[in-house]
């Protein structure tokens, strides 16, 4: 068990592409950490450097404090499960687990010992003398798992495991990942491209984008303060909207105009942003998450919008509401199904400010806190 | 272990392969042009004479018996094998088959005889009198009994043909018949929902769809059949049987260079083979290929 | 009415591809005398096995299947050594000179083996290996075709298992010998069988280099027969028939690989 970081990793391909920038993250012993981008971020990339399956152009690679860039992976140990499970055919159930100790010249009683261990531990005992192909999707994950854990190795990696599975079985074994690792306390890197499984197995979620990492934080804290436009929109389904909107000093505080209406954001408080000039007719992006459109009769005065249903798609009690807004906005709402709306309808939805992401023009978070008037 | 081990493991690898290649692939080539400019006496005497060898061969009138016989076997082997290797492909595939795999298993089963004890084998078929073939001939046609295939000249390539057609058409029918298996199904459906009959479907389905399969077969055979030794040597008795009729390139080859000694001259009979398979598959894949991309 | 007609053409093609092969096993039964009486099969009655006791009489036929077993054994697993572990290397690995190695390779294969028998009897000879079993097998080393065919089979062969095994702490021979090459059986099945056949059929190469009588493999030998003992048709088919055996033992062994692997290339190609 230890922790691991990346301190400056850089990733360049002979070809001069550059897969990962300057990675700075520090994870943390028994630590559940899951890397979520869309594909080409430098997820999977930074997974394999920490595997040992990519060479590290530079920066500095620690393992338990130990500089590990050189090192061969089986002399890192750690155990990697990947997306196609990848055992071994010509082996049983039992080879493939025992495998990774062979190599590592483990007396044979031991290895016998350990593999059955692991084995019941994951249910598979009476798999044992089967061979992978004969497994249904769900086996070959947990033969997977338990090829990794048997090793007993500092660290797991998981590269986007579940994207085989079938979406009820994925659900399960989520569940059953997440569980194992409080179980075994073994620190995970885990790589996703989904966000809803980032945000439901990860302690900490680590975000890239184009070889950058965006944010590291926990669950909460990025879908509740996401750094930038990226973070807010990748996090969270269905997407977040994003308006152009302009801020301005209003005679109640500040207000905004977006989608050509002026909505007051003050509402008898004063927002000071940490910009350096101030509040002063601010060209900013506002964020505004689907389930946060509220009732338009439960909003106050002049925090309404009004716009026109192009598309509706019933969720059960639910409803996704497409709408174009004035100035060719279109954002999507998520609201109750008490009262259906068709498409053509003329309608207006309610904003609550405090529920609004702020966002610089260039993405970036606009920090600001609320204090009272005075 | 360091991480950039796996940066030379490939050229470790490959040692054993490329050095063995260097020295009993690449160096006879190379050593074959040379030797081709000398005329020799063994693997001691040598004196250059520079193209004399290729010039000598031209004008050698046993070279052009040898390159007909050679040619004769060739289109005929190809023109009759391939077009029954594909036809008994296709009635294989059909999807209602029953014994697929045993008829494959027994058109195959002439392979596995061999080259050279297939020959030993028909040297008794083909014999007069006692032979198979006469005796089947006279029994079921009633035709005499006393054809001497081996011995009359103009009996000698018809009588090889048919032997190769014997040996190699199950073996080419594998080929076609999994070439066949790999034709995506449904663009039958598709072809008989746009109304194309049994016929449109091989021109517009099968064809296509086997081309690749086709055009190396078809080369492989060609090139395969031109070099023609063994089965004309062993059936012959280890000649060149009568009037030279069972000459063949490589037989000759083998005459000049094993029996005679000019290794020399054996190298240019080599590099002229070379040659003309070369340019013979050349021309084979420039027709296969641009006169299909057309359409 | 169809099915009639295409199992009639299946049929007769069946027994033509047959019946030159059940008049060998016939003839390896029949007496020399009954050649000329019974064209297709004697009766059962007089089925000997005389031309076997005549066959090991004449010749040292037991030593020349031993030689064949050995030179065609020796040969098939240095070239499946040598062949696979190319084939994985070209197959698995990104590396300077790989494209040049590859073209030069399938150029070679273009020129047709005859072209090389000259130079490559002056180097035996340099060698001193004429009329050796070693003469026979070390120009044998180097199949080009049976290394694209691994090559082919192997680039199937899903990289992130290779990482799998990399990490599981093979080394990049461990990950060949334990992960890539049992994972290629069907191919190395096609491949023993072809290779196998190839060179247990190998004629004019043993011709040319061996001399001496007790290191002839078996088509020379047989061969050698035929203009010795011109009369002794029996005790030839039952030579024949005894040196086809191991060919058909083995294919059975490996048929099912055999048919994947030799379409392969093919089709894929």
């Amino acid at each position: 068990m230890a922790d691991i970081a990346f301190r400056g990793v850089n990733k360049i391909y002979p070809n001069g592409f550059q897969a990962v920038h300057h990675l700075d993250i520090e994870i943390r012993d028994g630590e559940f950490l899951v890397m979520v981008g869309p594909s080409g971020c430098g997820k999977s990339t930074t997974l394999r450097m920490l595997a040992g399956l990519e060479e590290i152009s530079s920066g500095d690679l620690l393992i338990a404090g130990q500089r590990v860039n050189d090192l061969h992976p089986q002399a890192r140990n750690i155990a990697m499960v990947f997306q196609s499970y990848a055992l071994y055919p010509h082996k049983t159930v039992q080879g493939n687990i025992e495998f990774p100790l062979r190599m590592a010249k483990v007396p044979a009683a031991e290895v016998k010992a350990r593999a059955l261990k692991v084995a019941r531990m994951l249910e598979l005992e009476p798999l044992l003398k089967r061979k992978p192909g004969l497994l249904s999707g769900g086996q070959r994950q947990r033969v997977a798992m338990a090829r990794a854990l048997v090793r007993d190795p500092v660290a797991f990696l998981m590269d986007e495991p579940l994207s085989n599975l079938d979406a009820k079985l994925r659900v399960q074994m989520r569940a059953e990942i997440a569980a194992l690792q409080r179980r075994t306390g073994t620190t995970t890197v885990y790589v996703t491209h989904d966000q809803v499984e980032a945000m439901t197995m990860g302690d900490r979620v680590a975000v890239f984008k184009d070889g950058y990492l965006q944010q590291i934080d926990t669950p909460q804290q990025l879908f509740e303060r996401p750094v930038n436009t990226f973070v807010g929109s990748f996090i969270g389904s269905p997407s977040m909207n994003l308006i152009a909107a302009r801020i301005e000093p209003s005679d109640d505080g500040l207000a905004m105009t977006l989608a050509g209406e002026r909505i007051a954001l003050g509402h008898g408080l004063e927002v000071r942003f940490n910009t350096p000039g101030g509040a002063a007719d601010l060209v900013a992006q506002i964020g505004l998450r689907p389930e946060d459109v509220v009732d338009p009769h439960l909003a106050e005065e002049g925090q309404r919008l009004h716009g026109r249903v192009v598309l509706t798609e019933l969720l059960g009690r639910e409803q996704m509401v497409y709408l174009d807004l004035r100035d060719g906005v279109q954002v999507v709402a998520r609201l109750h199904a008490d009262h259906r709306l068709h498409s053509g309808e003329d309608i207006a939805i309610g904003i609550d400010p405090t529920r609004l992401y702020l966002f610089q023009a260039d993405g970036r978070a606009l920090t600001y806190r609320q204090v009272p008037k005075g | 272990m360091q991480l950039n081990s796996s940066r030379s493991a490939p050229y470790l690898f490959l040692a054993p392969f490329v050095l063995s290649f260097l020295i009993f692939g690449a160096y006879p080539i190379i050593r074959s042009m040379i030797l081709s400019l000398y005329i020799t006496s063994g693997p001691e005497a040598q004196q250059f004479v520079g193209l004399d060898n290729y010039l000598h061969l031209l004008q050698d009138p046993d070279f052009w018996t040898a390159f007909r016989n050679t040619a004769t076997f060739a289109i005929g082997s190809v023109a009759l094998q391939l077009p029954l290797s594909l036809g008994l492909a296709i009635l294989l595939n059909r999807s209602d088959m029953r014994g697929r795999n045993v008829f494959r298993f027994i058109f195959f089963s002439p392979n596995l005889m061999g080259l050279v004890f297939s020959a030993l084998l028909f040297m008794l078929i083909l014999a007069p009198k006692f032979g198979l073939l006469n005796a089947s001939l006279h029994a079921l046609f009633g035709l005499p009994s006393t054809t001497r295939w081996l011995s009359t000249p103009e009996l000698v390539m018809p009588a090889l043909i048919m032997v190769a057609l014997w040996l190699y058409t199950g073996f080419n029918m594998v080929y076609f018949l999994a070439a066949l298996q790999s034709v995506d199904g449904e663009l039958y459906e598709a072809a008989t929902i746009d109304g194309a009959g049994r016929w449109s479907q091989f021109w517009h389905v099968t064809l296509p769809g086997i081309k690749p399969v086709l055009i190396f077969v078809v080369v492989l055979s060609t090139i395969g059949s031109f070099q023609l030794f063994e089965l004309a040597y062993l059936l012959l008795g280890n000649g060149s049987g009568p009037d030279q009729a069972g000459l063949t390139i490589v037989m000759y080859l083998y005459q000049n260079g094993f029996l005679g000694g000019d290794l020399g001259y054996a190298a240019a009979i080599g590099w002229t083979l070379a040659g003309m398979v070369l340019i013979l598959s050349m021309i084979q894949l420039r027709l296969t290929g641009a006169g299909k991309e057309g359409r | 009415m169809r099915r009639v007609v295409i199992y009639s053409l299946l049929g007769l093609f069946s027994i033509l591809c047959l019946v030159p092969i059940v008049w060998l096993v016939a003839s390896a039964f029949k007496a020399n005398a009954d050649f000329q009486t019974y064209a297709f099969a004697p009766p059962v009655d007089r089925l000997t096995l005389g031309n076997f006791t005549s066959l090991f009489k004449q010749m040292p036929f037991l030593r020349f299947m031993m030689n064949s077993f050995f030179v065609a054994g020796a040969t098939v697993i240095i070239q499946l050594f040598f062949s696979s572990l190319g084939g994985f290397a070209l197959a698995k690995y990104e590396f300077a000179g790989k494209k040049v190695m590859m073209g030069v390779m399938l150029a070679t294969m273009m020129i047709p083996g005859p072209v090389l028998l000259a130079p490559m009897y002056e180097l035996i000879y340099h060698l001193r290996l004429i009329d050796s079993h070693l003469g026979l097998i070390v120009p044998g080393m180097v199949n080009v075709f049976g290394m694209f065919l691994f090559r082919q089979s192997m680039l199937s062969v899903p990289d992130e298992m290779l990482q799998a095994a990399r990490i599981d702490g093979c080394n990049e021979f461990q990950i060949f010998w334990h992960v890539v090459l049992p994972v290629s059986r069907p191919i190395v099945g096609a491949f023993c069988l072809i290779a196998f056949m190839g060179t247990w059929n190998s004629f004019l190469w043993p011709q040319i280099i061996l001399q001496s009588s007790d290191r002839f493999t078996l088509p020379i030998g047989l061969n050698q027969m035929v203009g010795v003992y011109e009369a002794d048709y029996g005790a030839l088919m039952s030579g024949t028939l005894l040196a086809v055996l191991p060919v058909v033992v083995l294919f059975f062994l490996l048929q099912k690989e055999f048919i994947a692997g030799l379409t392969k290339g093919a089709v894929k190609g």
